[in-house]
């Protein structure tokens, strides 16, 4: 029920924002802003309802939560971004991923996957590295799409003259760079402090090497430290192929976590300690 | 009076233009010896040349003709090549000119942002001479306040209408954040070349390259620049296309001089980096296709840019309504600030003379009447009050109706002879 009412105001707010596309209103603007903002503290109260109810902190319970907070980050940088940059609109990019966060959410392990005795500092370090990671994988893959559209529009001399303002193309290179290295520096600190989660919790994480998440996530760090080396290698960051292949390589990464996530519930050879 | 882009030309209005401190305080200077009660204030853009005068005394104001003969005296300009050019705009008027000029409904590009920084600086002039007076205070300090709220309530000035500024702001913006540190090469050295290099000054670039036939010509556009600097011949085209981020052509020329086959090796030359190509030649200068060369490269031409013009033309044309409507509200609200000041004082002292005058009348009355009760008494005052309320009604409902053409000297003149009402 709560889930349906957040989720509820974050389409809402993509509604606004998507009638907003086609005339220019200030108005719907701030609609769009104040549903979605309501709906943020509707999540927030969920996640704290849970969080009480386990006795855990969101982001040592399960992928459902994990997902959550994903989503939730995503919402504050969308109501940031919005707020600090008025003329743009980052509503049509933005709330389609957080509504499909949560939405994934409920197809993900409910259930918490640590306990209590779990060290604490390990898997905080390790979930939220790997949260605020895949954030930047997330919000780079936004920037990308958002570089491409742009990029659209101004090749075919169609900057219009409706409610859809982007940055220009050079801010978005530079801010997806940085997506990038935030990515880069946070998957890998995600990765290594999951592993001396292992080392350092003895006989309360039964945690097997052949773990699908664990492949998975390795897979996916490896692919992105390559995407990372490439983009490093790209003589023109501010060229329409790092977009196109970006926005395709983050896509693929963020599809393959969360639909790793959706399998190990349902799919018994893909049981996983993460859920 | 004054004179503008479509009154005179520019032939004229160069001449009795101001253009230096030292000229402004030349004309204050022979103003005020000329007209020491008047105030004066000179308004000098490239699209117009006003002095608006004002004074509380009207016999202290310079006239049309004198103004124009001081025009002509100050600027050594035979008066009789003046006289066809300048328009003289009295009283109510002049105020809802300089409000809609302030607001930018009377220039040449209608919501130009320039203007009421220029009016700014023409009325802080003239303070500076100590030419303002407490009329011109309050005109300009409100034609300012009109134009701030033109701005904020209307969109008049938002949408830019010229095609450099088009290219410039809106297409070159949405490619790039930063310009300073781009390189930008401006092909030819003619009027277009010139008003682009104003508008890439505002966006602040520093490394500007010129390439043109002639070197002379090239320096002559570059004479104001400030920043790095250099000058090319167009046989050195290719290797300064090479570096190049931004591309201005404007070359005139009969055929396209920039063509796929010439571009490729360029392209290739530069890693394909991210070029913004405008073509402002008539004929073009470049051909289409090579906006298809690879996906890096943004070309327009001034067909592409002149649909955002009228778009935003046309935009700005529904907001000049708007904008008319808020100077006609605030020229009435002025002028019936401004009858107040001048004729508050006539009538007030008109009131207070005939009420005096009655008062003293009444008491002369209820002296020799002693045998009168209070409410007779009371009766006979009101009676008197209406008498003399009625007496007055038909001249202040004069001044009142006078005024909205403007301040009735001449009425208020008459009045205060008639009742003699002394300074």
């Amino acid at each position: 029920m709560g889930i349906i009412c957040f989720l509820s105001c974050y389409v809402l707010a993509l509604i606004f924002e998507g009638v907003r596309v086609s005339r220019k209103s200030a108005v719907l603007g701030w609609l769009a802003l104040g549903t979605a903002g309501l709906g943020g503290f509707v999540h927030i109260a969920y996640l704290m309802a849970r969080s009480g109810k386990s006795g855990l902190p969101p982001l040592m319970a399960s992928s459902h939560d994990w997902l959550l907070v994903l989503a939730l980050i995503t919402l504050i940088t969308y109501l940031i971004l919005q707020i600090w940059n008025k003329q743009f609109s980052f509503g049509p990019f933005m709330l389609p991923a957080v509504i499909m966060l949560v939405g994934a959410s409920t197809y993900v392990q409910q259930s918490a996957v640590t306990s209590t005795e779990t060290p604490r500092f390990w898997v905080m370090l390790h979930v939220s590295s790997l949260v605020i990671g895949f954030g930047a994988v997330l919000m780079s893959f936004i920037l990308s799409l958002m570089y491409l559209v742009q990029h659209q529009r101004l090749k075919s001399k169609q900057l219009s003259d409706n409610g859809l303002i982007l940055p220009n193309l050079e801010r978005l290179a530079t801010k997806n760079r940085y997506a990038v290295f935030v990515m880069v520096v946070f998957l890998t600190v995600g990765m290594f402090s999951g592993i001396g989660l292992v080392f350092s919790s003895g006989k309360t994480i039964d945690l097997k090497w052949q773990d699908p998440i664990v492949l998975g996530y390795s897979v996916v760090w490896l692919f992105t430290m390559g995407i990372f080396a490439w983009f490093l290698r790209s003589k023109q960051q501010l060229s329409k192929q790092v977009a196109f292949l970006s926005s395709w390589a983050l896509g693929f990464v963020l599809v393959t976590v969360v639909g790793l996530l959706v399998l190990s519930k349902y799919t018994s050879s893909l049981t996983s300690l993460h859920g | 009076m004054y004179c503008t882009h479509e009154t005179a030309d520019l032939n004229i209005r160069e001449k009795l233009a101001f253009t230096s401190p030292e000229q402004y305080a030349y004309a204050y200077r022979e103003f005020k010896s000329q007209y020491p009660s008047a105030e004066a204030v000179f308004l000098s853009t490239c699209n117009r040349v006003e002095i608006y005068v004002a004074g509380e005394d009207p016999e202290n104001v310079p006239s049309s003709q004198e103004l124009a003969r001081f025009f002509s005296e100050i600027h050594q300009v035979p008066l009789d090549d003046l006289l066809d050019t300048l328009t003289d705009e009295p009283d109510v008027r002049a105020v809802q000119h300089l409000f809609r000029v302030a607001s930018s409904l009377d220039s040449m590009v209608l919501g130009e942002a320039q203007i009421v920084n220029q009016v700014k600086t023409a009325y802080e002039t003239a303070q500076e001479n100590n030419a303002t007076g407490p009329l011109l205070h309050s005109l300009f300090q409100r034609a300012l306040s009109v134009a701030g709220k033109v701005r904020t309530d209307t969109k008049l000035s938002e949408g830019r209408i010229s095609i450099a500024s088009v290219a410039v702001g809106e297409f070159a913006g949405s490619i790039f954040n930063t310009f300073s540190d781009k390189q930008v090469v401006v092909i030819g050295a003619g009027e277009m070349a010139e008003e682009t290099l104003l508008y890439l000054k505002d966006k602040g670039v520093q490394n500007l390259h010129v390439v043109n036939r002639t070197e002379a010509n090239a320096k002559k556009i570059v004479d104001s620049w400030h920043g790095n600097v250099q000058i090319h011949h167009l046989e050195q085209l290719d290797d300064v296309l090479v570096k190049a981020d931004i591309v201005v052509s404007t070359l005139g020329t009969d055929k396209p001089f920039l063509d796929v086959d010439r571009m490729k090796p360029i392209r290739k030359a530069s890693d394909e980096r991210t070029l913004f190509l405008l073509d402002l030649g008539a004929p073009r200068n470049i051909t289409s296709d090579v906006g298809q060369l690879d996906d890096n490269i943004f070309l327009y031409n001034i067909n592409d840019l002149e649909q955002t013009c009228q778009r935003n033309r046309k935009a700005r044309s529904v907001e000049a309504e708007k904008a008319t409507g808020i100077v006609i509200q605030a020229v009435e609200t002025f002028q019936h600030e401004i009858y107040h000041r001048t004729t508050g004082p006539i009538v007030k002292r008109l009131r207070e003379h005939w009420h005096d005058i009655s008062r003293q009348e009444l008491e002369r009355l209820t002296n020799k009447l002693d045998h009168l009760e209070t409410k007779d008494r009371d009766e006979i005052e009101r009676t008197i009050e209406r008498i003399v309320n009625k007496l007055l009604h038909p001249p202040l409902e004069e001044i009142r109706s006078q005024s909205k053409q403007g301040t009735p000297h001449s009425l208020l003149e008459t009045v205060k002879k008639l009742f003699h009402l002394h300074d």
